[in-house]
């Protein structure tokens, strides 16, 4: 695995954040790499969400950076990140409940000119679901109407808090290839979750949270030759 | 220029723009019927309840379309719309202009 910050398009580095008092973030830092895709594992509670939330401000973090391409965010704001490129899924409820999903993807277009909105058909498989609100689709064809949004929209940094969670395996794999298309054309992906196998099979690098801070493992097999990873996690003797 | 406050696209500006006139519109039947009803003021103090005053209509604006926003939350649209470049903050601007506009033109109309 390179050095973490070389080559990477974005990098969230040295995030504290307190809740009442207690740590839950320490020194916790993360990377994503131009047409790889980095899976950040750990154990409910261990702050994988709150560390992605912090990086994209969505919540305010103690101390830490966010960097995405050249630009230096130490107060960052999702909608200013989502104008130099990025685009974050969070793990329930993108879409308004209010409109249907050919409205919204009108107006993913009108915002970005480069935004290919023939992904989202090709990802729902059925263009008919388009004229459909979100409430009206079933839980898998909902996310991956998710992830044909953010096909669509084709990003340059893509982060996603536990995209396969709750999807029928068929379903969890039919997502897992359209994260890896999506690196195929380049995109920088961050993904969280705890479908392990699934995750591990497109994971570029590995990122393990405990205990508030993040260790990089490397590739996926030295992942699975990493003794505390493997027992303290996978629990995989 | 690319603001990171950047108000977000339509359909969403108009979507947001609709609730924030409804809800406009409910606070003013409620300030009419409280002054006519529950103040007993009676028809003839309908006029006076058109122009609140400066202050008023500021505090009512601000109120307004801090309220938006919040729906916004409730309704699970905010990184949706964060997504597409708009903030909270953009959010907010977009909303209580019109609505000032709206307090101004009450103002203006005829007893």
């Amino acid at each position: 695995m390179p050095p973490p910050t070389v080559n990477a398009r974005l990098a969230i580095e040295g995030v504290w954040k307190q809740f009442g008092g207690r740590a839950v973030l320490r020194n916790a830092s993360v990377w994503a790499y131009p047409g790889a895709v980095t899976v950040l594992f750990g154990r409910n509670g261990e702050g994988k969400s709150t560390l992605l939330r912090c990086g994209l401000g969505l919540l305010r973090s103690d101390n830490g950076v966010t960097m995405l391409g050249d630009h230096r965010f130490f107060r960052p704001s999702l909608s200013a990140l989502a104008l130099q490129g990025l685009f974050f899924l969070p793990d329930r409820d993108l879409f308004s409940p209010e409109l249907t999903l050919g409205r919204q993807l009108g107006a993913l277009r009108r915002r970005f000119p480069e935004a290919r909105p023939e992904l989202l058909a090709e990802v729902l498989r059925d263009p008919a679901l388009l004229e459909r609100r979100s409430h009206e689709l079933s839980g898998g064809e909902r996310r991956r109407a998710e992830i044909g949004f953010a096909r669509a929209r084709a990003p340059a940094v893509f982060l996603a808090d536990e995209p396969l969670r709750g999807l029928a395996p068929l379903d969890g794999q039919a997502v897992a290839d359209h994260l890896r298309a999506l690196a195929g054309d380049g995109c920088a992906i961050l993904v969280t979750g705890h479908e392990a196998q699934a995750l591990l099979d497109i994971a570029d690098h590995v990122v393990w949270m405990t205990g508030g801070t993040t260790h990089h493992l490397g590739t996926r097999d030295e992942a699975l030759a990493h003794d505390q990873f493997c027992f303290n996690y996978l629990r995989n003797p | 220029m690319r603001l990171p406050w950047l108000v977000p696209p339509q359909p969403f500006l108009g979507l947001l723009l609709r609730r924030a006139t409804v809800l406009w519109i409910f606070s003013r039947m409620f300030i009419a019927f409280y002054a006519v009803v529950v103040l007993g003021g009676g028809l003839s103090v309908l006029p006076e309840t058109a122009c609140l005053g400066l202050t008023t209509s500021v505090a009512l604006t601000v109120l307004l379309a801090g309220l938006t926003v919040l729906d916004v939350h409730r309704r699970h649209e905010v990184i949706l719309l964060a997504n597409l470049g708009g903030s909270r903050r953009g959010v907010f601007l977009l909303v209580a202009l019109p609505l000032l506009g709206l307090e101004a033109l009450t103002c203006l109309l005829p007893p």
